[in-house]
């Protein structure tokens, strides 16, 4: 398979414990993904910290509080932040959330799931459009790790992520531990949501551990990723062919070289994968 | 059931001061109803507790950032009555901002009325520092004056002389010492019996990105909100001096120049 999509290699979410390694010029990854909400300020340590990952390897910037689905309008005065930021550092692209997380101009800091309904659908496309001419990109969105689900849903969460994607142009970011909690939670197969996706459209994979809560799965990003989850990776890359994948660890962040072996792990898997 | 309306019944839902199973139960039989016909549930997993996921995520991350935020406050009021009060703070003001980081900045304020600042007075002051701490991280960059700028100046233009401070300095009014607290908070001692008296703290960020803050002495603190008001270099060695005109001279007003300029907190020089 050929596909247009640019490849990073396989790299990690930049946390603060490891900020130092962005300011000494000592990043040993392919690339690096930040929380684009971190580095709205205008300077400081946050804008020497982006600056010098920047000069090492190429950034992605990770948003968290678009609220793409949500159903007041877009903050305009953030999209413009964003843009700014995007224009100083110059990001390998732009990704954030298929959720919503905004209401009344309250955030609910939270990546809260949409019921797969065609309104849904509609607002979501008309909405990227606003996003992307904003942004003057397409955006990588994501799918969420989610608990709740609507009896007002009409189709499978991979076929909406794929017809929002197909109506609006933006690109897929697959969380693959994502998947694997909204599996369990929602008793589907991982494959079956791979399976739904057209590859064309996905440009990154994210990889993350969870906490097993016995009768559900939470998308904690604790620990190097699980087992089940690099299972599902593999498939995915059979599937995706080679995709740029990032390694996620929010909770008791690790010594970096740990960190830095998961990607590591992940190129490796990749490799063999790709080889077959 | 549109969108706008499912979004605001979660919404709701999650934020209920008392769960999602209290929300339940004090809700209409119409809402009830509503409730259930639109989270979906399975014979593991009821939707109440679905939705409970969400409501207990919401509050516990606040909490975290806020502690986060306001390190010293958190250990001064302790574990258990700082969760409560930032719970009552996000109930009443939730989250108008895109970085969470961001989303407490009233805390200073909400805690001035608070049953916190009876048991603790001094509190919410030290909670204004704690903020200030962390807004002066990211402000915009500046090109600080460096000692030798002065050597340009006429020694007959030194009473006029006027500083420019870099935005990232702060003056807070602060009862309790909090330079003190806060390295026995680093050290993870016990919270010490302090006095609680009229203070000033001072933070800055240096041109090295560090952030810093110490507790001024009463004339140094007099001078240097004489020079952020725009007083000249005379003023402030008149506002050290004090009512009696004895409390510091200006060579001391000299000594803490020196410091300052030391400390990266000017920015800008006129004698014209």
């Amino acid at each position: 398979m050929k596909h247009d999509r640019p490849s990073l290699g396989h790299g990690v979410g930049l946390r603060v414990p490891h900020y130092e390694k962005a300011l000494d010029g000592s990043l040993d990854v392919d690339w690096v993904e930040v929380i684009t909400e971190n580095f709205l300020g205008d300077g400081g340590r946050p804008a020497a910290v982006l600056a010098g990952a920047r000069a090492q390897v190429p950034v992605v910037l990770h948003g968290v509080s678009l609220g793409i689905g949500s159903v007041e309008p877009l903050d305009a005065a953030y999209l413009a932040q964003v843009r700014a930021l995007s224009d100083r550092i110059e990001p390998a692209w732009i990704s954030d959330h298929l959720c919503w997380g905004r209401i009344d101009g309250h955030h609910a800091h939270d990546l809260l799931p949409l019921p797969y309904s065609e309104e849904a659908l509609s607002l979501v496309v008309e909405r990227l459009g606003q996003v992307q001419d904003v942004l003057g990109r397409p955006l990588v969105l994501e799918n969420v790790s989610s608990y709740v689900a609507y009896t007002q849903s009409v189709m499978p969460e991979w076929e909406f992520l794929a017809e929002i994607a197909s109506r609006s142009g933006c690109r897929v970011l697959l969380d693959v531990n994502n998947i694997v909690v909204s599996a369990k939670n929602f008793d589907f197969a991982p494959q079956d949501y791979l399976g739904g996706i057209p590859a064309d459209i996905v440009w990154q994979f994210h990889l993350a551990n969870h906490t097993d809560r016995g009768h559900y799965k939470f998308d904690s990003h604790k620990g190097a990723v699980s087992e089940e989850v690099w299972a599902l990776y593999r498939l995915a890359v059979q599937r995706f062919g080679e995709v740029s994948s990032l390694v996620e660890w929010d909770e008791d962040v690790p010594a970096w070289d740990i960190l830095r072996d998961e990607a590591r792990k992940a190129g490796r898997i990749a490799a063999q994968e790709l080889a077959r | 059931m549109t969108l706008e309306q499912i979004q605001t019944l979660l919404w709701t839902a999650i934020r209920w001061p008392t769960g999602v199973e209290d929300f339940l139960a004090q809700a209409s039989v119409e809402t009830r109803r509503t409730f259930a016909a639109t989270f979906a549930e399975t014979p593991a997993f009821a939707r109440g507790a679905r939705v409970q996921v969400y409501a207990e995520a919401y509050f516990w991350r606040l909490y975290e950032v806020a502690v986060d935020q306001y390190p010293v406050t958190a250990w001064l009021a302790g574990g258990p009555p700082f969760h409560d009060f930032v719970t009552d703070f996000v109930l009443a003001h939730p989250s108008r901002t895109p970085d969470i980081r961001r989303f407490a900045a009233g805390l200073s304020d909400a805690l001035r009325s608070h049953a916190l600042e009876q048991t603790y007075p001094g509190i919410a002051d030290v909670a204004a520092v704690d903020w200030a701490i962390g807004e002066a991280v990211d402000m915009l960059d500046e090109i600080r004056l460096r000692a030798a700028a002065l050597q340009s100046v006429p020694a007959q233009s030194w009473p006029g002389v006027r500083f420019g401070l870099t935005r990232t300095a702060a003056l807070i009014p602060c009862a309790l010492p909090y330079s003190q607290l806060r390295r026995a908070w680093a050290q993870e001692q016990p919270v010490p019996t302090v006095d609680v008296l009229p203070r000033t703290v001072l933070v800055w960020r240096q041109a090295d990105d560090d952030v810093y803050q110490r507790t001024l002495g009463d004339p140094e603190a007099r001078a240097l909100e004489s020079i952020v008001r725009g007083g000249t270099f005379a003023d402030a060695c008149d506002a050290a001096a004090g009512p009696h005109a004895n409390d510091a001279s200006p060579a001391d007003v000299a000594g803490w120049l020196r410091r300052w300029l030391g400390d990266d907190l000017f920015v800008t020089l006129d004698y014209s």
